[in-house]
């Protein structure tokens, strides 16, 4: 995440250009403009560091927007009573129309020439399994559940305060004026436990009240009405996917742990009190410490992305998705934000006729999907055994490096 | 809109002994302030009939702590002797239980020693207090109906009916001379916050029994409480001769009649929500009349807003509890009336 500013430079100099980045600029066609806000150098990790402070601490949800728990109290009900109140909200959210008059939005075009962004999806981590591909070759993959999404809320673009909303991605200019704003819900739950001002924000969409909320930013083609579902469909098997969470809490860490530093020798080398500490922390002559200089502190938890993981595998019953790695950031039953992936070369690829279900999947009546999707690449169970016909061994005989044969002739 | 009020009723059934005078220059302000009048002046004529102070003791028993008081005859109440033990009891006790029989209002003065118990609202029996308290919600949807409209309006109380659980809501039955008058959610919702304000003035309730003239006297301008005092009188004390009439008190503010014990003061009151207003025939008095019902919950009971607006669903529905009739007085002591 921290390389996507510096790759604004780089990817001027050498590759053809991606039109929507330049939509701004008066000279479009010209690879290299000497212009002042184009980096000509890259930042030091320091310096990406610093920028991105802000961004670490973002939270998927505030409740000074809007005060979210409320209830809790022990309220002195006989048992029949709790027992008919469960029922009694449960009947309300079952067979519940939407209350809107109009009926459903028309769905946009996919287009590649004005940039089009889909929404995106709160999945919950779940963990990790292995699989394997068609090679045999093991890999690990996380399971992400996509509890109960629906779409909430939408905003168009002109009533957005981009500079203060988008913090979830590293600030885009380009979209400022052109992108409007989705609030997607997951995991519904008992309205009793929520305050009236956060039920109310539920109530026009004929949704049960969710747990936790965030925001998308999104075109206007990819818009999608309020109270629609969002499933594991939303993407197919072998796209590829960035994923936004909280990485995993470690509390007050010392320099070794949190950045990897070498520390000191042990007592046997007759160190004296230098173990693990950070060492020297002054730069030249400079009469002062550098602002980011790595020093022990809070490490963990803060919003960190992963780009470009592939999607192997989809369960449709229980809505998982299969992320490819076990490094997805965050704990077990840890909420992470899901979206498609913004890599240069993830996105080329998508053109009008090849591109994930567009603004999102909606089930049809007839058709009734398998359970388990896959990717070409998975190796899935119900196939026949791998060979090894199929597998491609070393030869046993390797050449000699030149170091050896140097020798030898000495 | 002024209407001219002749409240000589044709039906002979409830003229009675003194004519009501008419109201078509008092407002609903005036005539409520002329009642608090009468009833200060037969309280302190009362107070003034105690020449000596005579001690009772009492015997207080509570979970907490039981104790033995001497108390003022006629003059301290089970509110008296809360004070002397604890603020909690003070606070949360509404009602009194007085030799494990008879309940008692918290401000109404003890006559004879007698052991006493403080009853609250989260006890396992709270039938009593339940009920008082619908009564006394009633109340004050009197105090409100009369406080609420522009002057220029005239509302008339007619009685209440007695509080009962299964149809929801507790009502008021009151000729509101309005027309037909659809009251919005908004207009509900600023009656209610009349009722939130009494809670946080923390006013009390206090009881005075009035002879039949004394009562006539107070609710001269109210024809349709002038034709149910005579159904009303009963015989509250054995020592007493004279038929009386329990009338009570609302801080400063309201007095109207009442049987049965109201709870201690309007700070117990949690929330408080006007649900519907219904037009119901009364054949009695040859009225269509209106039914305003609400709901409420003590401030003791803690309940979320989702659980309340369900109930309150409930009761927008109209109310079927008895509709004000004037039964024929019977000639024995024991009276039969229909408000509680």
């Amino acid at each position: 995440m921290n390389r996507a500013l510096q790759t604004i430079s780089t990817r001027l100099f050498t590759r053809p250009v991606l039109p929507s980045s330049l939509g701004i600029l008066p000279n479009a066609g010209i690879n290299f403009i000497p212009c002042a806000w184009i980096r000509q150098h890259k930042l030091t990790d320091q310096q990406m560091r610093l920028r991105y402070k802000k961004l670490h601490w973002h939270k998927f949800y505030n409740d000074k927007w809007v005060q979210r728990r409320g209830g809790g109290w022990d309220e002195k009900m006989t048992p029949e009573n709790q027992t008919f109140m469960q029922e009694v909200v449960y009947e309300t959210y079952t067979n519940k129309e939407s209350p809107l008059k109009d009926g459903p939005w028309k769905h946009g075009e996919y287009t590649t020439n004005p940039e089009t962004i889909r929404t995106g999806v709160l999945g919950l981590k779940l963990g990790t399994l292995p699989q394997w591909d068609k090679k045999g070759r093991k890999f690990h993959v996380t399971l992400v559940q996509i509890i109960d999404n629906h779409v909430v809320n939408y905003t168009p673009p002109e009533m957005i305060n981009f500079r203060t909303l988008f913090t979830t991605r590293p600030l885009r200019r380009d979209l400022h004026g052109k992108v409007g704003m989705l609030v997607v819900g997951a995991l519904s739950s008992d309205p009793r436990k929520f305050t009236r001002a956060y039920n109310g924000l539920f109530e026009q969409a004929g949704i049960p009240p969710k747990r936790k909320l965030t925001r998308f930013f999104v075109t206007p083609n990819s818009v999608i009405k309020p109270g629609t579902p969002l499933y594991a469909t939303h993407f197919r098997c072998g796209d590829y996917v960035d994923v936004q969470a909280r990485s995993i809490d470690f509390g007050f860490q010392g320099v070794m742990r949190r950045y990897g530093f070498r520390g000191g020798p042990s007592d046997e080398y007759g160190a004296t009190k230098f173990h693990r500490k950070r060492g020297t922390v002054g730069s030249g002559r400079k009469h002062k410490i550098l602002p980011g200089t790595r020093m022990p502190g809070l490490m963990g938890n803060k919003l960190v992305m992963m780009k470009g993981l592939k999607v192997w595998r989809i369960n449709t019953k229980y809505n998982v998705l299969y992320l490819m790695g076990p490094a997805v950031p965050g704990p077990n039953h840890g909420y992470m934000r899901i979206q498609d992936s913004s890599l240069y070369e993830r996105k080329q690829k998508l053109t009008k006729d090849n591109h994930p279900p567009f603004p999102t999947y909606y089930p049809q009546d007839g058709k009734i999907l398998d359970e388990e999707l896959f990717s070409d690449d998975i190796y899935h169970f119900d196939q026949p055994t791998l060979t090894l016909d199929d597998v491609q061994i070393a030869p046993l005989t390797t050449r000699r490096t030149t170091a050896k044969t140097a020798q030898k002739k000495k | 809109m002024m209407k001219i009020r002749c409240c000589l009723n044709p039906i002979s059934r409830f003229q009675s002994t003194s004519s009501a005078v008419s109201r078509s220059r008092l407002t609903n302000d005036e005539i409520r302030q002329h009642r608090l009048r009468i009833y200060n002046n037969e309280r302190q004529t009362q107070m003034e009939r105690i020449r000596r102070v005579e001690k009772i003791e009492i015997d207080v028993e509570d979970p907490i702590q039981s104790t033995k008081l001497l108390m003022n005859k006629n003059l301290s109440t089970p509110y008296h002797c809360a004070k002397h033990l604890s603020s909690v009891l003070v606070d949360r006790s509404c009602l009194a239980l007085i030799d494990d029989e008879i309940v008692w209002d918290m401000n109404r003065p003890l006559e004879r020693d007698c052991k006493l118990k403080f009853l609250h609202f989260l006890e396992e029996k709270c039938e009593e207090q339940n009920r008082a308290y619908w009564r006394t919600c009633s109340f004050i949807i009197g105090y409100i109906l009369e406080t609420a409209f522009k002057s220029n309006y005239n509302v008339e109380l007619c009685s209440f009916p007695p509080p009962q659980f299964q149809y929801g809501s507790f009502a008021y039955d009151a000729q509101l001379n309005i027309g037909d008058w659809k009251p919005t959610r908004d207009d509900l919702r600023c009656l209610s916050i009349q009722a939130y304000k009494l809670r946080d003035n923390d006013l009390r309730f206090e009881r005075l029994d009035l002879t039949q003239s004394v009562a006539e006297e107070m609710f001269k301008y109210d024809r349709f409480k002038l034709a149910q005092i005579p159904y009303m009188l009963r015989l509250l004390s054995p020592s007493d001769n004279q038929t009386r009439l329990s009338v009570y008190r609302m801080g400063d503010y309201h007095v109207d009649i009442t049987r049965g014990p109201l709870i201690s003061s309007t700070k117990q009151i949690g929330r408080f929500e006007f649900s519907a207003i219904h037009n119901i025939d009364v054949p009695s008095y040859n009225e269509t009349m209106q039914r305003i019902q609400a709901l409420s919950i003590p401030n003791q009971l803690h309940l979320h807003y989702w659980t309340f607006d369900y109930l309150l669903e409930r009761a927008k529905k109209k109310n079927n509890a008895s509709i004000p009739t004037l039964t024929k007085p019977k000639t024995s002591d024991n009276k039969t009336d229909k408000i509680e």
